[in-house]
């Protein structure tokens, strides 16, 4: 009877230790590096630079004063065609090193924040200041996300999206393969901004009230708004350009051939009467250019000047692929 | 702090020349000197709207009124001589008036009138080269604005600068300079592009043209790489074929851009 009780005890002791393990080992799953760190001179907006290899990075505006950082390792599912990679590795599980190496430094009201391990994808939240602004870069497996922050946003990310919303202030945000979003608040009055990206659609809402001189170039897609755009053909006008410069630059290239663009087929004969010489010059252009087979794809500054309410500073949009959507805030 | 050094300290406060522990102490006192706030917002509008500034030029108003004024006044002498003619040195005679009163009055008028035109003719020169230096002296202002900003810490402000420098005419080297190394060494591709925008505009200064080709080996992000070989076609360099050749030997070229440069080298050697 004694016994049969003691083995029963050591039978729930190791399931208390199975159990225990087993906890501990999903709420490592969840288990983040947190830090907490004040700013130098919490009075005055600070600004985070943070970066990440591998993995994704989140920023939060929040009442306080402090910038929360939390990271964690993502779990990694391996995929079908990593167990067949690893033929080895059938049957066994893989065993995860779950601590990020984040490491927080501050100096001067600039917090530099970042992981030691670019072989693990790490996601990371911030929590800083409303008033506070942002350097954030990511490179690949995960999206840039920023939302409620007022100040100067500068992100990057070469793989994943940039997802900004509810923002104030001035935004330079490029993405090479991924889409930018962003949904402003409000903008800073003055400052310049740019959105660029290889292969994704921008996508931004401004307020309805902004006053820009927008700079718009879809290399293969299409531009598309609902603002009332005040197009400049002579981009000189207010766009902090040197006019004499600029004509004669244009002057130029219009005289080497690949400035002209899209190709223009031409009609055979070429019509001459009513035309000016230099449409007459493109024509001829077309013709030399269609038999030798070449297409006319390359030029340089070619971008749709427009002031929108106005004109203010200038908004740079500019893809490769993609669309740009420039979108009235309702 | 007074009143009077705060002012003092306004243009270092606005170029962010300034510690932060300045800045504070004139931020408190802004804070409560209605005068000196107000000071300092129009200081600060008039910075910013510096960058949208027109170019100042000589005004050419002044010179055409002028010559407008000149031309009627001749205009009214050759009708008068044209008049005058038959009978010329007749009428003239007449003319002489006979008391030595009116002779005198009539030499004294000829000399003010000769005195005004003379004075006319100094003015309008020196108010042309006061008109130039003016706008010599907003150029040279750009241009440190422009290179002060380019160094801020900030993406935005860095843009700025090089926006900025799209409006010189004859930016100096150290300019230039600051622009070449902005673009093969700014952290975001945003600002990079901005200065293959702005050195497209000095590409015929022979360092420029230098730093634009050798900057092709440099350039890691595929936007920056199209953007200079479309500027290499695009103002016909045919030095950067060599350039874009070694390009397309670089490993991990985005086929995208190779298609570009390939097109480049061909349309370069045609």
């Amino acid at each position: 009877m004694k016994k049969t009780i003691k083995k029963n005890i050591q039978l729930l002791g190791i399931a208390l230790v199975i159990l225990m393990v087993g906890g501990f080992l999903s709420a490592q799953d969840k288990a983040a590096d947190k830090a907490t760190v004040p700013f130098s001179n919490p009075n005055e907006p600070g600004l985070v630079k943070a970066g990440v290899r591998n993995g994704s990075i989140t920023v939060t505006g929040y009442n306080g004063k402090e910038v929360v950082v939390e990271a964690r390792v993502r779990e990694k599912l391996i995929t079908e065609e990593e167990i067949e990679r690893n033929e080895k590795a059938r049957g066994l599980k893989l065993v995860q090193v779950d601590t990020t190496g984040l490491r927080v430094m501050e100096d001067e009201n600039v917090m530099r924040i970042s992981v030691s391990s670019s072989k693990q994808t790490v996601d990371i939240s911030i929590r800083v200041p409303y008033a506070t602004s942002v350097s954030i870069s990511v490179h690949e497996n995960g999206d840039v996300r920023i939302e409620n922050v007022n100040g100067e946003i500068e992100v990057s990310n070469h793989e994943g999206n940039i997802d900004l919303t509810g923002i104030s202030g001035a935004v330079v945000a490029h993405a090479y393969e991924g889409e930018i979003k962003a949904v402003f608040k409000s903008v800073s009055p003055g400052l310049p901004m740019s959105f660029t990206s290889w292969q994704g659609d921008i996508d931004i809402t401004l307020p309805s009230d902004t006053k820009a001189n927008l700079k718009m170039k879809s290399g293969q897609g299409e531009v598309y708004t609902d603002f009332a755009l005040q197009i400049v053909r002579n981009p000189d006008e207010g766009f902090d350009f040197n006019s004499d410069k600029l004509k004669n630059l244009k002057r130029e290239s219009l005289r080497s051939f690949y400035y002209l663009s899209p190709p223009k087929v031409p009609d055979a004969p070429v019509v001459v009467s009513g035309e000016s010489l230099e449409d007459l010059a493109v024509d001829f252009r077309g013709a030399r250019g269609l038999a030798l087979g070449e297409y006319y794809d390359i030029s340089f500054n070619r971008y749709i000047y427009a002031r929108i309410n106005g004109g203010g500073p200038v908004y740079v949009f500019s893809n490769n692929e993609g669309d740009i959507l420039l979108r009235k805030a309702k | 702090m007074t009143c009077k050094n705060t002012k003092e300290k306004f243009t270092e406060y606005l170029t962010g020349q300034l510690s932060n522990k300045e800045r504070e102490k004139i931020q408190a006192h802004v804070a409560e000197c209605d005068e000196c706030r107000r000071e300092l917002e129009s200081l600060t509008e008039i910075w910013t709207k510096l960058g949208v500034l027109e170019e100042e030029r000589p005004s050419a108003r002044l010179s055409t009124r002028f010559y407008s004024m000149l031309e009627q006044y001749k205009q009214a002498e050759e009708e008068n001589f044209q008049k005058a003619r038959p009978g010329f040195f007749s009428r003239l005679k007449n003319l002489w008036p006979r008391k030595p009163a009116f002779q005198l009055a009539l030499a004294l008028g000829m000399l003010v009138l000769g005195l005004v035109i003379g004075n006319v003719w100094r003015v309008i020169p020196r108010q042309k080269a006061v008109n130039t230096a003016l706008a010599d002296e907003v150029q040279t202002m750009r241009q440190t604005l422009a290179a002060s900003l380019i160094d801020q810490d900030s993406a935005s402000e860095r843009l700025q600068g090089v926006n900025m420098s799209y409006t010189l005419v004859n930016p100096d080297d150290e300019l230039l300079d600051k622009l070449l190394s902005t673009l093969n060494s700014d952290s975001s591709v945003n600002v990079r592009l901005a200065a293959v925008e702005a050195l497209y505009l000095f590409h015929d200064h022979p360092k420029v043209k230098q730093g634009l080709i050798d900057s092709l080996s440099q350039q890691s992000s595929p936007m920056v790489q199209a953007a200079l070989i479309d500027l290499m076609v695009s103002i016909r360099e045919r030095r950067a074929v060599d350039a874009l050749k070694s390009l397309l030997d670089s490993e991990d070229l985005n086929p995208e851009i190779k298609d570009r440069a390939e097109q480049g080298i061909r349309r370069l050697s045609f």
